[in-house]
């Protein structure tokens, strides 16, 4: 059977982002549902301090141990979100667990070490920064409940298993049996937000990208898009932007890194199963807002070249 | 206690549907991914590196589709609480159009799979090792006197002329490469072509087509896509002022269709 190449290239790389994101979208519903069979709420919720500030510290240095990249996170988000870790602290992880995840940390190095070297400490930075304020002006807006998923409510905070009582057996069968329901819940979304990504791969030529305009404005906003619409994972993107050093300059490439782990085609509708849509809509403004601002005072500053 | 659960919701085989439905797509799309990986195909749509986690994510679909048979119905049930059914313990929702959503990946893999067309390369833009737009993103590999390149692959090119683009110090070596034929009209001199492969980091999404110059023998002319294996030396040639070392070939015939994806 032959099928135009253009639809059969639609095809191999909405399979290709599938089949390589399954195991990581699996690893993240694996962890999430052992922290929910496992990891008692008050055990979780002692460990993450009341003052809003300082419940950015675990969050972040959770993302800088957890191997989860951005099919991952979100998972592993909702759980802490549905066991009433605090909204600024769940979206702090979400933001910045992607980047600062070993396996993406690593890949950027190896990427940038020798050309620019600046951009590794500066995509770490940045996520950190973006993660931190995201998560602050978002958690102060409201209670917590009010901006969750209507699937993640309020319901849970009473929901009390007597995990300490059931034989292990029985805790491993309800993980595992909880992690296929949410592998089922997030696969779908993801399917959406691949096919979508696909369909611009095909449809829009890079080149398009690149004559978007001149001007570090516009140099940013069309590495963010760029970003947003490849959504390739982002323990790799490191060696994509690469090949756009020659293209754009410096902090138009850190924006493409800092940015497309937080909000890419494919990963956005997963946030749809985690928050009301007004509050995805806020944490994707805000974050674009903050990252082409750091975009621009970095080219201000002539930090990089 | 399942009879119980049944008869209890009345019609016994819908239930019993509902009840299996889940784990029969989780294995479906276990079976899915490792009848991929048990073809060979798997690497047509990612990196080999990538080829075990997706590998072992199939298996635990798998486990996992069977451990959801295995958990007795009466777990859902909270005793100590007054939540219901109203969380995600429960069992899934009744509606169908999820699991229509769910066969589309499955449905589409009946398709014979192919590899990236050369209209991808073309909307991607091909990179042409040694010229300007081609940055050193591959395996840095200086070429010295000594080294012989008609070992070299078409990959150990691109990396070589990426990491040192003088064409002056490859003039004269031999070549011996084979890859696809790319008309490139905006990136590549008049009366030359690419001969180029994908180079993929983690799946297709992120291919990036790569390659050399290759100047066209006369009367020679070749389809987008074609595979060719290219025997010649290193030469040299100006374009829009700039020195491109181009590949001059002794031959250039076409061969079988190899890997397009190289890492």
């Amino acid at each position: 059977m032959t099928i135009p190449g253009p639809l059969q290239d639609w095809v191999s790389i909405f399979l290709g982002i599938i089949v390589e994101a399954s195991p990581f979208l699996l690893l993240g519903v694996v962890l999430s549902s052992a922290v929910e069979v496992f990891v008692s709420e008050d055990r979780l919720l002692r460990l993450v301090p009341r003052n809003p500030v300082l419940s950015l510290a675990p969050a972040l240095g959770l993302g800088l141990l957890m191997p989860v990249c951005e099919c991952g996170n979100i998972a592993v988000a909702r759980r802490f979100l549905a066991k009433g870790v605090p909204l600024s602290s769940c979206i702090a992880f979400l933001l910045a667990a992607p980047i600062l995840n070993p396996v993406s940390l690593f890949a950027t190095w190896t990427a940038f070490h020798i050309l620019l070297p600046d951009v590794v400490w500066l995509r770490a930075g940045l996520a950190i920064v973006v993660a931190s304020i995201v998560g602050l002006v978002i958690g102060s807006a409201g209670r917590g409940e009010q901006l969750l998923a209507a699937s993640i409510g309020p319901q849970h905070h009473h929901h009390h298993h007597e995990h300490d009582r059931t034989p292990v057996w029985d805790r491993l069968l309800h993980a595992a049996s909880h992690s296929g329901d949410e592998f089922l819940a997030m696969i779908r979304v993801l399917l959406i937000g691949a096919s979508l990504a696909a369909a611009t791969q095909v449809l829009i030529p890079r080149s398009a990208v690149a004559g978007f305009g001149t001007g570090i404005v516009f140099a940013v906003l069309a590495m963010m898009s760029l970003a947003f619409v490849l959504s390739i994972c982002s323990t790799v993107d490191a060696f994509f932007a690469l090949s756009y050093t020659a293209l754009f300059p410096t902090p138009a490439i850190v924006a493409f890194l800092v940015f497309g782990p937080m909000l890419g085609m494919k990963t956005t509708g997963l946030m749809f199963t985690a928050f009301r849509p007004r509050v995805v809509l806020a944490i994707a403004a805000l974050t674009a807002e903050i990252v082409l601002l750091a975009g621009l005072v970095l080219n201000l500053r002539g930090v990089v070249l | 206690m399942t009879v119980n659960t049944l008869t209890r919701a009345g019609t016994r085989l819908r239930v019993d549907v509902w009840f299996l439905l889940p784990s029969i797509v989780l294995a479906a799309y276990g079976i899915f991914i490792l009848s991929l990986a048990a073809r060979g195909d798997l690497t047509l749509y990612i990196n080999p590196a990538y080829v075990w986690p997706s590998v072992a994510a199939g298996i635990g679909l798998l486990v996992i589709a069977g451990a959801r048979l295995l958990r007795r119905p009466e777990a859902h049930v909270h005793d100590d609480c007054d939540c219901g059914d109203a969380c995600d313990c429960a069992p899934a929702p009744h509606r169908s159009w999820p699991y229509l959503v769910l066969a589309i990946p499955l449905l589409l893999a009946i398709l014979p799979p192919r590899a990236l067309s050369s209209f991808s390369a073309l909307q991607r833009g091909p990179q042409l090792a040694g010229a300007a737009t081609m940055p050193r993103s591959t395996t840095v590999r200086r070429v010295s006197l000594s080294v012989d390149t008609a070992t070299f692959q078409l990959m150990d090119w691109v990396g070589a002329l990426s990491a040192d683009p003088n064409p002056r110090d490859y003039l004269g070596k031999p070549v011996d490469v084979t890859g696809m034929i790319l008309h490139a009209p905006a990136s590549v001199p008049p009366g030359y072509v690419m001969v180029m492969r994908y180079l993929v980091w983690c799946c297709i999404a992120d291919a990036r087509p790569v390659g050399v110059t290759v100047r066209l023998p006369a009367g020679a002319s070749f389809k987008d896509g074609q595979w060719v294996k290219v025997v010649g030396t290193m030469g040299e040639t100006t374009y829009q002022n700039q020195k491109l070392a181009v590949v001059m070939p002794k031959t250039m015939a076409p061969t079988k269709a190899g890997n397009p994806y190289t890492s």
